[in-house]
């Protein structure tokens, strides 16, 4: 109840102030009578405050031009203390021109900038990021501040659902001066890998000793423990047909299909000097505070010339009116640490930790691309200054890959499928 | 006579579950805290001081003692008053 009560008084505050009101002291014999009466006769008092040998309270404007006839009646004086609300207001104001017009522009500038979008929200991606959605919808020409009247949204669902495929279900809708775009994605698809549709051969896209050969489709033109070339046909797309008397009926043209696995061979050669340059922090720092207004950059505070050598740490913010509406304004600090250059040399042990991590690291390189480890050669080197770590590194690797069948190919009388 | 008629009269209401405020047209007061009342079903202030605010009810007089006591507003129906209140007396 007493919050009804609360929420009654700030829209009765507010519907005051609009109509405006006034302060008064009456000064009367019968203030309590004065008081009476004006309740019975429907005028609303607020603030009803005792002052010296009188009365102040507030009374509506509407309801001040009614207290004359029970003025007379108690012979009440009123003097006005205050007039407050948007009546006096604009009658104290009423030769600032500038002021109405502005307060009239500020509207005005409201109701125009209402009918823009100043926010686009997406949700529901996950592939493809906010980022490449906005980048598509400013290449459409719908970007942050266009028209609400000049958009679509069925044109952008539809023009989304288009441009980025595995999308399944597009909708944008306007909400206030947002614009938003809920997506779904397949989350089922998966890459399928395009399979020769008509016949191909298979070739080896690296040299090295096949190890391991399985073939789905097609003839094969090497053995387990052949060494082949690159570009060289691994499995053929051209299959002999026999009769049951053994001879050549016809030949099929089909996509070859199969696993080869080869050994390939990696060379490393890696060397570094003894010595090196290390950096010692003085722990000196200094502080910039950078403002970046498009290509025009503004630097508060020291640079660093007084150091000889430095390292400089930034932290900026890109400012943003919404969501994802980026202003070309960014602003942050500039952290310069002093160090100095300390020269010092590896130990042995230091330099072998140093190369085993150097190789190590090669090795998930390459094993990201496949390629099982076999073997392992290298071996590490400590001269006078240098560390040389060198060898050869020995991997099982899958090749082959589609080619055009070639006109002239081994002859198919010598190796048939069963081989 | 006037005492079985009274008796009556409570016993109808309280069977009709008619509020007593609305039906032997007693004040209602709601007192929030020592410092917030709103008083609904009164006559009129007799006496109004910073002090001490009497209003007059139908059944009789309602007196409010305290510190810079303040009508918040005030209508023929309801009115709030502000204040510290000291102490809430209801004469006869």
């Amino acid at each position: 109840m007493n919050r009804s009560r609360e929420g009654f008084f700030v829209i009765d505050r507010i519907v005051r102030f609009w109509k405006g009101y006034v302060r008064i002291r009456i000064h009367s014999q019968e203030t309590e009578r004065f008081l009476n009466l004006c309740a019975k006769n429907g005028l609303l008092l607020y603030w009803i405050q005792e002052s010296g040998n009188g009365c102040e309270l507030d009374i509506s404007l509407s309801d001040f031009f009614r207290l004359q006839p029970i003025c007379r009646k108690t012979h009440t004086r009123i003097h006005i203390i205050q007039k407050k609300g948007m009546p006096f207001f604009f009658h104290r104001n009423r030769k600032r021109k500038a002021l109405f017009v502005g307060i009239f522009l500020c509207f005005a500038l409201l109701q125009f900038l209402s009918t823009r979008i100043w926010n686009i929200h997406v949700e529901g991606n996950y592939s493809y990021s906010t980022q490449a959605i906005l980048q598509y919808l400013e290449e459409q020409d719908i970007r942050h501040g266009i028209a609400k009247k000049e958009l679509s949204c069925a044109g952008i669902s539809a023009g989304i659902r288009e441009h980025f495929p595995e999308m399944i279900w597009v909708a944008a809708r306007i909400s206030g001066t947002r614009l938003l775009i809920s997506v779904q994605e397949n989350m089922d698809s998966f890459s399928q890998q395009e399979e020769a549709s008509g016949p191909s051969d298979l070739i080896a896209t690296k040299s090295g000793e096949i190890i391991r050969m399985v073939t789905r489709q097609g003839i094969p033109q090497a053995r387990v423990g052949e060494l082949c070339e690159k570009g060289q046909v691994l499995i053929r797309g051209l299959v002999d047909i026999f009769n049951d008397n053994g001879e050549l009926v016809r030949q099929a043209q089909v996509p070859a299909d199969g696993d080869v696995y080869i050994k390939t061979s990696y060379s490393y050669y890696k060397e570094f000097p003894l010595t090196y340059q290390k950096r010692v922090y003085t722990g000196k720092t200094k502080e910039t505070i950078v403002l970046q207004i498009h290509s025009l950059e503004l630097q508060a505070g020291l640079p660093g010339r007084s150091f000889a050598h430095f390292d400089r740490v930034g932290k900026f913010h890109t400012l943003k009116l919404t969501e994802n509406f980026y202003l070309p304004v960014v602003f942050g600090k500039n952290t310069i640490h002093e160090y100095r250059i300390v020269r010092e040399s590896y130990s042995e042990e230091e330099a072998k930790e140093l190369a085993k991590a150097q190789i190590l690291q090669f090795l998930d390189e390459i094993m990201e691309k496949g390629v099982e480890i076999l073997e392992n050669n290298v071996t590490i080197e400590i001269t006078k200054d240098q560390c040389i770590s060198k060898g050869t590194i020995y991997g099982l690797e899958k090749t082959g890959k589609s080619a055009p069948l070639s006109s002239v190919g081994q002859s198919t009388t010598e190796r048939t499928a069963q081989e | 006579m006037k005492e079985t008629y009274t008796r009556f009269r409570k016993g109808l209401m309280s069977t009709l579950e008619v509020p007593r405020d609305l039906a032997l047209q007693e004040s209602l007061l709601t007192v929030t805290g020592s410092s917030d009342l709103c008083i609904e079903n009164y006559k009129s202030i007799q006496f109004y001081s910073q002090e001490n605010i009497r209003i007059l009810t139908r059944k009789g007089k309602i007196c409010i003692c305290g510190k810079s006591l303040r009508i918040q507003y005030y209508t023929s129906d309801e009115m709030g008053i502000s204040g510290q209140f000291q102490e809430i007396v209801f004469e006869p």
